[in-house]
């Protein structure tokens, strides 16, 4: 489904990521781990087309998509779910869903009512807090509301970034589980990248280290659970 | 006393001129992050199309009214297009920008007094007479101008809560850039917001010829309302601009109810101040950011 080689990316004059080589199989999910600065979210942004400043080859189901805008790649069915929640707190919640519709190119009423009745069965909290200002809900609640909305888009391949940043352990629990849900339920691809270890071990089909920009290792969470010295890489 | 109800009545019609430039200013800055002091130059070369079209050419009032609509737009929209969008592209820091609009600014002012001299204008209408009601004196102009702005806010506010384009907008201004995340709120936002915020001054330009004419200063005064107005309403929120622009007209009228007209624009400014020392956050820019 996705699959990175010699990936560069960065900020004007500030390489963050070198040499980057990525895959992630359809239904699958994968992780990438590493220290802050390690580059995990640099390289996630930069496959989404966010930063600028890339190089290098990206396929997405079958279709060389390096360069590509990010407008070009929602509509290919690939949504990056922003690190902090990534809210717009002015609108409501429905209104914030609608702008993931929206990203996707989709117009058609009934896709939309489709695709909302989905989105709710699975986080149905959105439909009580619909007509509330995103900006009210809690922090569990903003980052539901912010993978309800990539859902709204219609992913074939959502990149999470740290997706339990600032919310208690079994909010956290609570989203993994989501993914899971959405993986099998939905065949629905993820590529997650996370501090919090453990619990995106739990639900990870593989996993990548990442350090000083570089991916140093990719691993099977048992390998990584019970191997020391890939503990000691990074 | 029936002065100062006369002058609270005058101040709620100058209000509601300001308010319409207030919150095509805030619409333009919270979207696209531009501090766009040219603004008064949109409302100055709308009134003059409205004067050259209704006076010199004797168009009919609705085709002049279209004319200095369409100038307002089309010099809203060309400024983002051709100055703003360019500078921006090369990462124009934002003072750099704000130098750029003050020139534009200053250019098309002298462009008017070399079109039109420096002279002072007057456009004659039926509109600037009006009626008695009691004692107080209602013009039609300032009963225009009360209705416009009503109207014209109204429907702005219908825009952004109910279409496509609105909502876009509203998510604009809260974060353009995880709008762009998503793909959307590109180029072509920022120009629909300089159109509808440019669109928004064209009453006021228009209902301000009649009332009290034209002359080339009028457009850097304006752009001072205008931001004096977003400021005090809350910058950034639209129908705060909207509360801040009625306020200070309100304020600039009651206020000289003792004292010479001339005091007026150091009542406008005054509360500015007062509101930055005091209240910077502005009438609703507080509650705003706690949503």
């Amino acid at each position: 489904m996705l699959s990175v080689h010699d990936f560069h990316a960065g900020y004007p004059s500030v390489p963050v990521v070198s040499g980057a080589e990525l895959r992630v199989e359809r239904g699958e999910i994968v992780s990438l781990f590493g220290h802050n600065g390690a580059g995990k979210s640099t390289l996630m942004k930069g496959v989404f087309g966010v930063l600028g400043d890339c190089r290098g080859e990206v396929r997405f189901n079958d279709a060389a998509v390096a360069g590509a805008s990010t407008r070009s790649l929602m509509r290919r069915g690939m949504v990056l779910v922003p690190q902090e929640r990534g809210v717009f707190p002015s609108l409501t919640v429905a209104e914030n869903l609608r702008m993931g519709f929206w990203a996707s190119g989709e117009s058609a009423r009934a896709e939309y009512d489709r695709r909302l009745a989905r989105t709710l069965g699975y986080l149905p909290i959105l439909d009580e807090r619909k007509d509330d200002r995103a900006g009210e809900l809690s922090g569990g609640q903003q980052q539901m509301v912010s993978i309800g909305r990539a859902l709204l888009a219609g992913p074939k391949l959502l990149l999470l970034d740290e997706p339990s940043t600032g919310l208690a352990p079994n909010l956290v629990d609570d989203i993994m589980a989501l993914v899971t849900r959405l993986r099998e339920e939905e065949g629905l691809s993820v590529l997650l990248v996370e501090q919090n270890v453990g619990q995106a071990l739990a639900v990870s089909d593989r996993v990548y280290l990442m350090k000083g920009g570089r991916i140093i290792h990719e691993a099977t969470p048992d390998q990584l659970t019970w191997s020391r010295s890939l503990w000691d890489l990074f | 006393m029936i002065v100062l109800f006369q002058m609270f009545v005058e101040g709620v019609a100058a209000g509601s001129l300001y308010a319409l430039a207030a919150v095509g200013f805030a619409l333009i800055y919270a979207t696209t992050r531009t501090f766009h002091f040219a603004h008064g130059a949109t409302m100055m070369l709308a009134a003059y199309a409205f004067y050259q079209a209704v006076t010199v050419w004797q168009w009919p009032a609705v085709f002049a009214v279209a004319l200095a609509v369409a100038v307002a737009v089309a010099f809203g929209v060309g400024v983002e297009r051709l100055v703003y969008q360019p500078m921006r592209r090369t990462d124009a820091s934002f003072l750099t920008i704000f130098a750029a609009s003050f020139g534009l600014l200053i250019v098309a002012t002298n462009v008017v007094v070399l079109l039109f001299g420096n002279s002072f204008y007057s456009v004659d209408s039926t509109l600037s007479r009006g009626f008695l009601v009691g004692p107080l004196y209602l013009s039609w102009v300032n009963l225009l101008s009360v209705a416009v702005a009503l109207v014209s806010i109204t429907a702005l506010q219908w825009f952004m809560r109910r279409t496509r384009t609105g909502v876009i907008l509203r998510a604009m201004m809260d974060d353009a850039a995880l709008v762009g995340v998503f793909g959307l709120g590109d180029r072509r936002y920022g120009m629909i917001a300089f159109a509808i915020g440019s669109a928004l001054v064209a009453p006021a330009a228009i209902l301000t010829s009649l009332n009290a004419g034209l002359q080339p200063s009028m457009g850097a005064l304006l752009t001072l309302l205008a931001i004096a107005g977003a400021i005090v309403g809350g910058i950034g929120n639209l129908w705060g601009a909207a509360l801040g622009g009625l306020l200070l007209g309100i304020a600039e009228n009651v206020g000289v109810w003792q004292l010479s007209s001339t005091w007026k624009p150091a009542i406008t400014f005054g509360v500015l101040l007062i509101f930055l020392m005091f209240k910077p956050d502005g009438l609703l820019g507080a509650a705003t950011r706690r949503s």
